[in-house]
């Protein structure tokens, strides 16, 4: 037997505790486990001399692994694995980049028009070809404002459904939404739809909300807002509140969770999720000095989501343990699409509408061409460079954001958060956690 | 060896937010592709 390169011990107060990467899981140990750590290491490792279960729960746990396993070639096999797995289809569908809102830190433009029917036909042939294999189906409906486009979601919904139907596929669906033009009826249809849940973005108290997320009217959406998010809850759909974060809004976020705890019916229900606000495009640029990095975001994202415990929003309790990865995002699942409004399709988020990135368009039918756009982010992998075949992190950060690696200026990857804040992670889950060991 | 959150399998299962099933102390699963969502949106 030997260690995982992926294993990490800490001490906290009185208590060692241990991390393996791969496995995620967490356990406090004691002076038999470090034993057997030091027998491996000293070579004069004999399984006989240990209790049987502590060997089991180490080999589990992935901290002790066969003598002939590498690592590394294993997280590239199941990368590959998953990442050439044809039986899961998602699309990111923008049925219009237009929006009502212009928040000062969006990247895109927001030219107006929406999916007409040809492309929205095209759209459906292409799915109908991709569904033959799959097993399953999800779909995000993404902007611009996907709500000025609601009866393109609806038409298109209603068509995958039947699809779905015809293929035996399962279906899901969920938006990205600024809410403020969801009407009481359009819950039905969000159910009639499969769209499970809403990502909703509220940036701090009204007065900081309305100054960042700014209506096109300049009218205050906040209160609209906070009543939209308790009537989604209140229907039982997921909701997730995104509160974009930089150096403007940070001291406030307190402030905020406190409303947000007063004016929210269902706190046990809701999601919090804080987003890094970046410089994504040229188009967003000027915001950069009050961005923070990744390593500056590691520092304060755990004390962020302390205060959401605190305030008692407790859904989001496991929200920053860390999770093993085999890709970092849809960049490079051969069947995973970005599509906007022409049926240009694109690998990023960040890349829709910008037409140098688009790797087809929908029109052009299945058989589009594997083109740069496309091979060179599916063949993306962050094992090949050394930097990250040579971190203990990897696992759980699988070499961060690729498109920030390739707008990077010595195009290396860019560490994730985890990369920077793992430690304190450890220590945080550990003191959630102690009282609570598992049978 | 005391687990407070247990260690995933390596099989690929169709699920989401497993953290928090591990945590529950069911034998978690390690994520397969669940959706086409950016993680920094």
């Amino acid at each position: 037997m030997k260690l995982s390169r992926y294993n990490f011990l800490r001490q906290y107060e009185d208590a060692t505790i241990f991390f393996n990467a791969i496995t995620c899981a967490l356990a406090v140990v004691d002076e038999n486990f470090l034993r057997v750590l030091d027998d491996v290491k000293n070579n004069s490792y004999d399984e006989k001399n240990y209790d049987a279960q502590l060997i089991a729960d180490m080999k589990s746990s992935g901290c002790l692994i066969e003598d002939d396993v590498d690592e590394l070639e294993q997280l590239e096999f199941y990368r590959n694995l998953s990442k050439y797995d044809v039986t899961n289809f998602g699309l990111t569908i923008a049925p219009t980049l237009d929006c009502n809102f212009r928040c000062k830190y969006c990247f895109e433009t927001h030219p107006k028009g929406k999916m007409s029917s040809e492309t929205q036909a095209a759209l459906v042939k292409f799915v109908e070809s991709r569904l033959e294999r799959a097993e399953a189906f999800s779909v995000t409906w993404y902007g611009g404002e996907p709500l000025l486009a609601k009866e393109i979601i609806w038409s298109l919904s209603e068509k995958f459904l039947t699809l779905c139907k015809n293929f035996s596929v399962d279906y899901n669906a969920f938006i990205i939404t600024n809410a403020s033009l969801l009407e009481d009826s359009d819950v039905e249809l969000f159910k009639k739809y499969k769209i499970s849940g809403a990502q909703i973005t509220i940036d701090g108290v009204k007065e900081i909300h309305d100054s960042r997320r700014r209506s096109v009217t300049g009218e205050s959406t906040f209160d609209k807002l906070i009543d939209r998010v308790n009537f989604l809850l209140n229907e039982n759909l997921s909701v997730i509140v995104r509160i974009n974060i930089d150096k403007e809004n940070i001291d406030r976020v307190d402030e905020f969770l406190d409303v947000l705890s007063e004016r929210i019916t269902h706190r046990e229900e809701l999601k919090i999720d804080f987003g890094q606000v970046s410089p994504f495009t040229d188009i967003c640029k000027s915001i950069e000095s009050d961005c923070y990095n990744n390593e500056q975001f590691a520092d304060i994202m755990l004390p962020l989501y302390e205060k959401v415990l605190a305030h008692g929003f407790t859904v989001n309790k496991m929200a920053v343990y860390p999770a093993p990865r085999v890709n970092f995002c849809c960049v490079d699942y051969v069947n995973s699409f970005v599509i906007d409004n022409h049926g240009d399709l694109y690998r990023c988020w960040n890349h829709v509408s910008n037409l140098k990135q688009s790797c087809g368009n929908v029109n052009d039918g299945d058989n589009f061409a594997l083109v740069k756009n496309y091979l060179s982010w599916i063949q993306w992998n962050p094992i090949k460079h050394p930097k990250c075949r040579e971190c203990a992190c990897l696992p759980i950060c699988m070499g961060g954001c690729p498109d920030a690696m390739r707008t990077s200026n010595d195009k290396q990857p860019v560490c994730g958060a985890v990369k920077y804040n793992l430690d304190k992670v450890i220590e945080h889950y550990y003191e959630q956690l102690k009282g609570e060991i598992l049978p | 060896m005391k687990f407070l959150v247990r260690p995933r399998k390596v099989t690929f299962i169709f699920l989401s937010d497993c953290a928090n099933d591990c945590y529950k102390h069911i034998q978690g699963c390690y994520p397969k592709y669940d959706g086409p969502i950016c993680p920094r949106f």
